[in-house]
This record gives C-alpha cells, structure tokens and sequence, in this order.
C-alpha cells in the first residue's frame, strides 16, 4: 500500500507527502516530542505575560509612542464614552428633569412615589451627586 | 406577525446605526440619547471579543484591532443569535476579509482560531463517553479516548511563542485539544507529526494499536519497533492520566 493512500485525509498529510516535510517542518524534526502546556489559562497566561506588563510597556513608550498610545485609547474612549456614569442623558438633565418625567408618566400617586424612589436612586448612580453640586 | 413596512424601516435603521454609528434620522428619537444605545450595545461585542481572543487584543495594534472590531460589527450581519459563539463569525469574517495580508498579520487565523476554540470546546455539548475496560492489552486492541476534543494543525506557533515571534517560524504545527471530564477544562498538548498521525488514527477506530504501529514504521521510516512501542506507550499513559486515552473499547 502507498504511503499516500495511508495518509490520506489526515492532518499530516501535507506534512509527511512533501519530500523534505520531516527536515523542514521544524515540529516534526522530534517525532517523539510532546508538550502538555495545560489548560487554557495556563496557555494564556504563559503567552500574556512571556514580556513586561502592559504598565511598564507604556513607560518604556513615553514620547510618540506613548502619545499614539493615548490616541488610540481615545479611540477607545468613545466606546467607554463617559464609563456609563455621568452621561448628558442622565446627568446633564438634572434631578429636577428626570423627577418631572417620571411624574409625568404616572397619574396615580403610588406611581409617583416610585416614581421619585426611581429618580433619587438614577441620581445617586449618576454622577453621584456631583452634578447637583455644580 | 410581520411589521409594518414603516416600523421595519424605522428599526432597520436603529439597528444600522448602532451598528456603524453614521447618523441617521429616527422619527421620535433624542439625537443626543441615540449614541448611548450605540456605546452599549457596541461595549458587548467589544468586550466579548475581547474576552475570547485576550491575546489578539494585547498584541495586535489597538488601530487595527478596533478597525477589525468596527468593520466586523459594522458589515457583518451575525447570523448566531447567541452572544458566545459570536467570535466564532469574526474568525470567519477576518479570514474572508483576508486581513492576515492586509494588516500584515501572517499568523492572525491561527491565532484567532486557536483562542476560539478553548471557547468552543468548553461550551460544546457533553459527547457520550464509549464503553471501556482499562484491563485489556493495548496492543491488540482499539483505543478509547475522549470524545470531547479536537486535532487542528497550525501554520504558526501561537499556542507556543508571542505572535510577532511565531510569525517568523512558519511549518507544520499540531494541537490537541481535550475537554476534561471533571472539571470541564480545556487542556492543549503540542504534538509531534507522529504522535499526531498516531492519535488520529486511534480516533478513527479502525485499527488496533498494532497495526497503527506497522503504518508507522512504514511512513516515518523507523526501523527500532521496540523503541517505537516504548514511546508510544509511555506517551499513552501519560495521555490516560490527563484524561484523554480512556482505555480500550468493550
């Protein structure tokens, strides 16, 4: 039987039909070898940290590098727009805007009073205050 | 129910719109609200691909990286309704759009599709397990390994080497990759060309170990068929105390 027809289908095939493949394939040239690198996060955590923290890296950048750096998490920043915190849809409406809308929603009094229960603790999350103190 | 052909509209163009953020004219919509419905659902996909390729994202450039993110949710149109297999459409999505020679990133399908699938073993369903005796000679017999896992060959080592680093050391790379019974990890063994072909032919169940063993000798050229057994065997036990060779098929 060829050894192409006992190969065939099977990952190594393009490997081991090239003439060259165990002398060129640098995995193959121990044909014994194995490595168990264990879980996923062991894997990762190899990989992640084989260099200096991301910290020590943007040192290491400081000038043009750092400052592309810092452009491209401004990039980024428009995604984290504001972290979820002190958006102008909440904040900048004012705890008078939100109570009024809410009341506006309901008629009847128990609503409203959820209704301020809800508006106090949207400006507790919002900003936590500090808009009010502006 | 089908919707109204204004309702449709209107959503289709919601829904453009948190996807690419061009503007676009909503009927009953704060223009100064709609961009938080962009941010958050955008933050979802952002972090979930993040989440799944946390190597891709520390090494790429963020440019590309939130180019690729940004093209991704832009232009594609998800056809899995579940978050977590989500990635799985941008490793499919980056390797049509070939960015490995657009970006200059040789090894990134490798990459990405070896994080991908530490996901997709983990959350695949549970196989069933075949039926084994652990007493039998191995040599006559045909092995039983986990059913929970994969063989995939690598052009690049980026189960092994940083990325940039694997980039320069193109071949011939192989993965197993097993889920483990009790605790549901995925484990990652680097084999040699050998012990793949070995592996992949106890997958298939068609032949005893023996005869596995005259395959072998014949394609690798190995005269030593003891020294092959001792390998081989030493290697299988130590795969059965990982969890992966079973035993023997009843």
């Amino acid at each position: 039987m060829k050894k192409a027809n006992l190969i065939k289908g099977t990952l190594v095939a393009g490997a081991l039909l090239s003439v060259t493949a165990l002398s060129a394939t640098p995995n193959a040239s121990r044909l014994f070898d194995y490595n168990a690198l264990g879980s996923g996060a062991e894997v990762r955590t190899e990989i992640l940290n084989s260099e200096t923290s991301q910290f020590n890296n943007y040192e290491a950048k400081c000038g043009e590098k750092a400052a592309k750096k810092a452009k491209a998490e401004g990039k980024k920043a428009e995604a984290k727009c504001g972290e979820g915190k002190c958006g102008e849809g909440k904040c900048g409406e004012g705890k008078g805007d939100v109570k009024k809308a809410d009341a506006k929603s309901s008629s009847k009094k128990a609503s409203k009073k959820a209704a301020a229960t809800e508006s106090k603790s949207k400006e507790m999350k919002c900003g936590e205050g500090k808009c009010e103190d502006k | 129910m089908l919707l109204k052909t204004e309702t449709y509209n209107q959503q289709s163009n919601f829904v453009q719109y948190c996807r690419d953020g061009k503007e676009v004219a909503i009927l009953g919509t704060n223009p100064e609200r709609l961009p938080h419905y962009r941010r958050l659902v955008f933050n979802i996909i952002k972090d979930t691909l993040e989440t799944t390729f946390p190597i891709s994202f520390k090494y790429i450039d963020t440019e590309i990286w939130d180019e690729m993110v940004y093209n991704y949710f832009s232009s594609h149109k998800c056809n899995d309704p579940q978050v977590w297999r989500m990635p799985k459409e941008f490793v499919d999505f980056c390797k049509a759009e070939n960015y490995t020679t657009k970006f200059n990133l040789p090894f990134l399908n490798d990459l990405l599709y070896f994080e991908w699938l530490e996901v997709e073993l983990y959350m695949m369903e549970d196989d069933t397990y075949p039926q084994v005796n652990s007493t039998k000679d191995w040599l006559k017999e045909k092995i039983a390994v986990n059913p929970e896992h994969k063989i995939i060959k690598l052009e690049y080592p980026v189960h092994l080497e940083k990325p940039f680093e694997a980039a320069n050391k193109k071949g011939d790379y192989f993965l197993l990759l097993f889920r483990e019974k009790e605790t549901g990890k995925v484990q990652f063994i680097n084999l040699s060309v050998l012990f793949t072909f070995l592996i992949e032919n106890i997958v298939l169940a068609e032949k005893t170990l023996e005869e596995i063993f005259n395959d072998i000798l014949y394609i690798f050229g190995i005269n030593d068929l003891e020294m092959l057994r001792s390998e081989v065997f030493k290697f299988l036990e130590d795969l059965k105390t990982r969890g992966f060779v079973l035993g023997v098929h009843c």
